[in-house]
């Protein structure tokens, strides 16, 4: 299918080759390389009625649209305003390829410029890349950049997403980089504990951490940079972006380099992909970050327009000896996200921040009031909070299905750490309504 | 300037209130969070609707793309994006999904992927794929991983990856980002993989080798057979890099000449879009000794039920969650659209194309570095031009003044003067005759008025930019 050719054309352009039929352009393949069998092993479906299977095939799925979904850890279901969807449907923008010619791609190198700026005026950095796959690569990144630079003792806060944790192992799978986990206290870096390694290390180590962290505690971002600084070490954050409009940013806390998971930012939660990495520095990395870079520059009748800067970083020029192995990003995301940022603007991404706190906090303090929780630390959160259950947690969650409530993730299950046993993740964005928490909390009080 | 800068159209005041009146009761947020977590000001751009509607449209109209007409980069697959993989990717019982949502509830998209898998292991002859790398690059990674930890397991250090000369940049760039040393096997003079330097290359040290196929002169490596047994016969492995799939599917499969990893590109093969760079999606498919050590989760079936299955010998992950499911949708509809069948027409006329377009522009005088037959793509070199002091890049550029997108240049690094050229199955004959007429008149151009050439481009909505200037200033956001 989508083949533009009449039958017709086919046969001119194969006699213009002096060729029989279409099997003869594939003589260069020697014959026992051949597929033999000429069995069709897909069930073909044409335009018609392959929207009708799918639909289908979609309804198959439960989704948090249908159900009252207090559901976090990473993946967060923000309102997403109309506007995006119809921007970024214009195929000038998802039918063109990486601008690797700038004078007819200033259209999606004006909005990567753009991304760089608005994120670096939300984080308050000097830099941002283009784009990373995800919240968890682009942290794997900011490791490796700081790996390079000879820095081998990386620190990191266990109130990490176990999601990124797994992906950091990874990408660092026997490499010459040691990590030592930094325990917790009432589920926030416990403090002491990371001063005492950071002496210990002094000069070659960088700690790691995420704030809000996994289980929604703010970490307490002033103690740590002045450990860190202190001992003479580096900083890398993950943090939620759209947190950050109430929230201290990490250029105020000298952060070296920051990174997020950008999904928050108007994309929708779709399984998990695609995201948005999000990563940033000070100025003094430029030349060690991975991937695109957007820079501004004038044509030769003076005109101001943008490229890509710094591609001797990057591995199409740089191959072996490049920063990074990244090529294709996620630039319609990094898009959405333009898109997002200009629409909510100042005032709407600080009512956006608030309006998950003021609700995040009545839904805990409803759920505090209920004999079946109790509190697990007295740390402030932002969307998102840990707390523990009474009753056992698979018989909660099971419940709180039935009625089209998903109540929050059972840490213990996604963690297999015997100390969040009974432990629940919650998360409450500006979407759920008075009246659903409400009913929340009313159902839980008439089943326990 | 073409279009002013968002910050441009900011005012104090102006303000899009999507969400409305808050109905909780308010506390005051000094009340919840301590004073030195607090952000003190909050400078940002301020707005309206319609301004950001007709500022992201005008950027919108300076961009070249796929719809409007050729897009001939080679080795990037620019084929047709279906409509229809955008409308049912689009279905609300695909992007209200959580990843953390329990089996039971996601039974669609677990049978999704799970045919999705099917199908790429039919076109290829793995045994296994993950779907879970997020872009190409990713794949490589990922398939250096698994390498790597297959080897690590068997307690053999081996640390040395061959890559022929012609290769793609990612390909040493994530040997590099694995931990592994690279070492270069040069090509022979018909433009494969030169096999007395592989030879001399291969030894006990060797992890792998990461191969092309057809390699990136759009040539198929007729001795593929004989690299592998090679590569075998050390106890080491054989990668491949499947950015050039659209050449044969249904024709050959990497799985049955004995390649032992590979990745596939959903947004080259299997028409997802490339959305001005990504998302795309890098699956990668095994033999069974590696498909343990393969990403986690799996995707398995027991009756008529789907579960996620770890397995303890895995690398771990590769991205956060399952990979970009979204573009699956895309690649699955494209797949059920077409089936093998299908898609042997689809290589079939991809290679039809790119031999129709190489002829004709041999017969007007361009040429081949490698004489030898190409698939679906082929390298030009246009180092005859340089007695007019015309290069490669002045006749890319030449060619977007006539609305055609210019072919990958200086790559592969073993072509001087690179021009690398794939139409692709889904470009009409009609508009490859447009671009084989307008090659002509930049030929004619050249000899006549070179100047006009070396120019280039005019007739778009910015000449050619000072790269050098954006490289020693780094103004990488506004002030």
């Amino acid at each position: 299918m989508f083949i533009p050719h009449s039958e017709e054309e086919i046969k001119e352009m194969l006699s213009y080759l002096g060729l029989k039929s279409l099997e003869d352009l594939f003589t260069v393949i020697p014959e026992e390389l051949k597929v033999k069998s000429d069995e069709e092993k897909i069930k073909v479906l044409k335009e018609l009625a392959i929207r009708e299977e799918l639909k289908k095939l979609s309804q198959e799925n439960k989704t948090i649209s249908s159900y009252i979904s207090f559901l976090g850890g990473g993946i967060y279901d923000h309102y997403i305003p109309s506007c995006i969807d119809q921007l970024v449907s214009r195929s000038e923008f998802y039918t063109a390829y990486t601008p690797y010619q700038p004078e007819v791609s200033q259209g999606t190198l004006q909005a990567m410029f753009e991304f760089q700026s608005l994120i670096g005026d939300l984080f308050k950095m000097d830099v941002s890349t283009a784009s990373h796959y995800d919240g968890a690569t682009a942290l794997a990144e900011a490791i490796y950049v700081l790996k390079k630079k000879g820095y081998k003792n990386c620190l990191i806060s266990s109130s990490l997403s176990p999601f990124y944790w797994e992906v950091i192992k990874t990408y660092f799978l026997g490499q010459d980089i040691n990590f030592l986990k930094i325990p917790l206290k009432e589920f926030i870096t416990d403090i002491f504990y990371l001063e005492k390694k950071a002496k210990e290390l002094e000069n070659n180590f960088f700690f790691v951490f995420q704030t809000p962290n996994f289980f929604g505690f703010l970490e307490e971002v002033d103690a740590i940079s002045e450990i860190v600084q202190r001992y003479k070490g580096k900083l890398v954050v993950s943090c939620d972006p759209i947190s950050l409009a109430i929230l201290k940013p990490p250029g105020e806390y000298g952060a070296d380099l920051a990174t997020a998971e950008g999904q928050s930012l108007g994309l929708y939660p779709s399984f998990g992909g695609p995201l948005l990495g999000i990563l940033t520095s000070k100025k003094e990395y430029i030349r060690d970050l991975p991937g695109r870079i957007c820079g501004k520059t004038v044509d030769k009748e003076g005109k101001v327009g943008y490229v890509t800067v710094l591609q001797t970083r990057e591995q199409h020029i740089r191959r072996e000896k490049a920063t990074s192995n990244i090529c294709t990003n996620q630039q319609l995301c990094a898009l959405r996200v333009t898109i997002y940022l200009s629409l909510m603007g100042r005032e709407g991404l600080k009512k956006v921040a608030n309006f998950c706190l003021q609700k995040s906090y009545y839904l805990y303090e409803n759920l505090l009031s209920l004999p079946i929780f109790e509190k697990v630390s007295n740390k402030p959160f932002f969307k998102e909070f840990t707390i523990k259950s009474k009753v056992p947690i698979k018989e909660l969650l099971n419940k709180c299905e039935k009625e089209k409530i998903y109540a929050g993730i059972d840490l213990y299950e996604i963690t297999r750490d015997e100390s969040l046993k009974d432990t629940l993740l919650i998360c409450v964005t500006e979407k759920r309504k008075k009246e659903e928490i409400d009913y929340f909390v009313k159902f839980l009080k008439r089943s326990f | 300037m073409l279009e002013k800068l968002l910050k441009e159209y900011s005012k104090r005041g102006k303000f899009n209130d999507y969400l409305g009146e808050i109905d909780v009761e308010k506390k005051d947020i000094e009340k919840i969070i301590p004073q030195n977590l607090l952000r003190k000001d909050f400078e940002f751009i301020e707005v309206s609707e319609i301004e950001v509607i007709r500022h992201f449209i005008r950027l919108s109209n300076l961009n070249y793309h796929l719809d409007k007409g050729i897009y001939p980069l080679g080795s990037c697959t620019m084929k047709h994006n279906p409509k229809v993989n955008e409308e049912v990717s689009s279905y609300e019982g695909f992007i209200f999904l959580h990843p953390l949502q329990k089996e039971e509830d996601i039974q669609g998209a677990l049978k999704l992927m799970y045919e999705l898998i099917y199908f790429l292991k039919e076109i290829s002859g793995m045994d296994y794929v993950s779907l879970q790398p997020p872009a190409g690059a990713s794949g490589e990674l990922t398939s250096m991983l698994v390498i790597k930890k297959y080897f690590m397991d068997k307690k053999e250090d081996r640390k040395i990856v061959l890559i022929p000369d012609s290769a793609h940049g990612t390909n040493p760039a994530s040997v590099t980002m694995a931990g592994f040393i690279c070492q270069t096997i040069k090509s022979n003079s018909e433009g494969m993989v030169d096999l007395d330097d592989l030879k001399k290359n291969l030894s006990e040290q060797v992890a792998c080798l990461m191969i092309t196929n057809p390699n990136t002169l759009g040539i198929f490596e007729k001795n593929i057979k004989i690299i592998i047994e090679e590569l075998h016969r050390y106890g080491a492995l054989v990668y491949l890099d499947g950015a050039n799939l659209n050449a044969y599917c249904g024709i050959h499969r990497p799985g049955d000449v004995g390649v032992d990893i590979m990745h596939f590109n959903l947004h080259k093969t299997f028409s997802t879009p490339h959305g001005g760079g990504g998302p795309g999606a890098g699956p990668v498919g095994a033999k069974s000794f590696l498909v343990p050590y393969l990403p986690n989760p799996k995707i398995e079936k027991e009756g008529e039920r789907y579960y996620f299955k770890y397995d303890k010998e895995s690398i771990g992950k590769t991205a956060s969650f399952y990979g970009n499911f979204n573009v699956f949708i895309k690649a699955y509809t494209y797949l059920r659209m077409n089936g093998i069948k299908g898609l042997k027409k689809m290589s079939q006329i991809a290679v039809l194309n790119a031999n129709y377009l190489r002829k004709r522009l041999e017969e007007i005088g361009f040429s081949c570095e490698y004489k030898t037959s190409t698939l679906h793509e082929f390298v030009l070199t246009l180092k005859d031009f340089k007695r007019k002091d015309i290069r490669a890049l002045d006749i890319a550029k030449r060619l977007l003044d006539y609305d055609c997108h210019a072919p990958t240049i200086y790559f592969p690094l073993i072509v001087p003067e690179a021009f690398m050229i794939e139409p692709t199955e889904t470009e009409p004959k009609e508009e490859l005759d447009r671009f084989i007429s307008v090659m002509k008149k930049i030929k004619e151009e050249i000899e006549e008025n070179p100047n006009l050439v070396k120019e280039a481009p005019h007739n778009t909505p910015v000449k050619r930019l000072d790269e050098g200037k954006a490289g020693r200033e780094l103004v990488v956001k506004w002030d």
